[in-house]
């Protein structure tokens, strides 16, 4: 059993939430690194 | 029923006060429409998780949350990864650059720009018109459906009270005082919802107990897919996260925003906000935990309402979903305003209008749509969410692939584009009334299947097989997309 006594087959979509936040974090922070990388 | 009035009159007050704020705003069609570009991350973030998660998530989401369990929690999960955060990675930056480059307003615009295709920008305006109609029942359908269970109040007085208010500040300001009283109706959401959470779980005794207790009524309560199956679990998140893609209320928040940087802050202050998503379905869920027996299941939050929350939070909650339906309503009715006006009467009918005629024809339309919609939603028929999955299926079977393909494939045919439109619709039309219909029944196993999901996948076989067999568009269309090189005259 998952935490909260859920299934791991619900559970993930907590799992899913977090990877996204994390995914939108990260893709913000490469944008950025590249917009400054192709800016002279 | 003092603190409710007092509540609502304050809060919509101050609605109504910024819709006369931004009155003075809005000099032109493009003004009304996309408030000039000039609009911030906050802002287009929030006011698109407002526009987003309307009534329907609230009280539909709850009420799929309270029928299937907890296994509903994935809708949430796909609205917050393929709804919004993957929306704005992927579709963002091209769709705020190339819409500027076309000088394109709306959605129709930007087909008729992108493939010099009139017809697909007629179609796309006339379906996304119609359709949107029905969306907005289903939003007005959630709001009254509160006002009944938290205030006693008969479902029709719900009805007008919401759509006057809406009709009002969205004729009178327009695109700008949408996305400001956006903003403002999403903070309230936000917060109505981790209220009314943190309170179900605290009178439940935590997640785990509330698995627990629902597992003692059903295991498939608990488990995923559970009691729903798969077929209509993923067709349903598909519906309502992929759909985004093409829904034009959302869709337009990214031609309103100023620049890169601003769209970089805004997807993670979206991604953030967007989280809520999960919060109906597991309130909904929880609600099952105190009222097993309800006669629709779009009265199981308002119920759970009741039951945890004191008037003072109830009356918060009850502005949060009358804030959710509000911002997704008057969005819409932009959209419909605007495609209507400009893509079929101005430049599907030939009428040329002066940009001061075209804004006060803008807000005529919204009127009479609104008014039509709230018409219709006095006497609406089904579940909301039920309702508002239809709608989006034929919207996003429209718009998806001829958008998604039309900023990132530049082959992209425009005969195979209009194609798929058309298939798209017919098939999901097609397969929602089939079980209406003089045919033999679905096999079960396929009855499960939303039109959503045979509409786009036929639009999407049409509009890949017919590019590699045909045409692109004229290179001076492509240049005019990519680089603003030429006036493509799409407006």
């Amino acid at each position: 059993m998952a935490p909260w006594n859920l299934p791991w087959s619900t559970f993930g979509a907590f799992i899913v939430l977090a990877v996204t936040i994390v995914l939108a974090v990260g893709w913000a922070l490469w944008d950025r690194r590249r917009d400054h990388r192709e800016q002279p | 029923m003092t603190i409710y009035v007092i509540v609502l009159v304050v809060y919509l007050g101050a609605l109504a006060a910024i819709g006369i704020a931004f009155s003075g705003r809005s000099k032109s069609a493009g003004d009304f429409a996309i408030g000039g570009r000039s609009v911030g991350p906050w802002v287009t973030a929030l006011s698109f998780v407002a526009a987003y998660y309307s009534s329907v998530v609230i009280i539909g989401g709850g009420g799929f949350g309270w029928k299937y369990g907890l296994a509903t929690l994935w809708i949430g999960a796909g609205n917050v990864l393929i709804g919004t955060t993957l929306a704005w990675i992927i579709l963002g930056r091209r769709i705020r650059r190339f819409t500027a480059n076309l000088d394109a307003v709306t959605l129709p615009s930007f087909f008729a720009g992108r493939y010099g295709s009139p017809a697909a920008r007629i179609f796309s305006a006339a379906v996304t018109g119609l359709f949107l109609i029905i969306y907005n029942v289903s939003v007005l359908k959630g709001m009254a459906n509160s006002f009944e269970v938290l205030m006693d109040l008969p479902y029709w007085v719900g009805v007008l009270i919401s759509g006057l208010v809406i009709l009002f500040y969205t004729a009178v300001g327009g695109y700008l005082a949408v996305v400001w009283t956006s903003m403002v109706q999403g903070v309230v959401m936000i917060v109505a919802l981790a209220l009314l959470a943190f309170m179900a779980l605290r009178q439940v005794g935590g997640l785990a107990a509330a698995a627990g207790r629902l597992a003692d009524i059903d295991p498939g309560l608990v488990a995923t897919p559970g009691v729903w199956g798969w077929a209509g679990l993923i067709s349903y998140t598909l519906i309502v996260s992929l759909g985004t893609w093409g829904m034009p209320q959302l869709i337009i928040r990214f031609y309103s925003i100023k620049n890169d940087r601003m769209l970089r802050l805004g997807t993670v202050v979206v991604t953030v906000g967007a989280s809520i998503a999960l919060l109906p379905y597991l309130c909904g869920a929880i609600s099952r935990v105190f009222v097993p027996e309800l006669a629709s299941a779009d009265q199981a939050i308002p119920s759970l309402t009741r039951i945890v929350l004191n008037d003072w939070g109830g009356a918060l909650f009850l502005a949060g979903v009358v804030a959710a339906g509000m911002s997704t309503f008057a969005g819409v009715l932009i959209i419909i305003s605007s495609s209507l006006v400009r893509d079929v009467w101005v430049h599907g009918l030939g009428r040329a209008l002066s940009p001061a005629a075209e804004l006060r024809a803008n807000r005529s339309m919204s009127l009479a749509v609104g008014l039509i919609s709230l018409a219709i939603a006095l006497k609406p028929p089904a579940l909301i969410l039920v309702l508002t999955a239809f709608s989006w299926a034929v919207i996003a079977s429209t718009n998806l692939w001829p958008l998604l393909f039309g900023v990132y494939w530049r082959r992209t045919s425009p005969r195979a584009t209009l194609a798929s439109m058309i298939t798209g619709v017919a098939a999901a039309l097609l397969w929602q009334a089939w079980p209406r219909l003089p045919l033999p029944p679905l096999p079960p196993a396929l009855a499960g299947i939303h039109g959503f999901v045979v509409g786009t996948t036929l639009g999407l076989v049409v509009i890949v097989a017919g590019t590699l067999l045909g045409r692109p568009a004229p290179q001076r269309l492509l240049d005019a997309t990519w680089h603003g090189k030429t006036s493509a005259a799409s407006e």
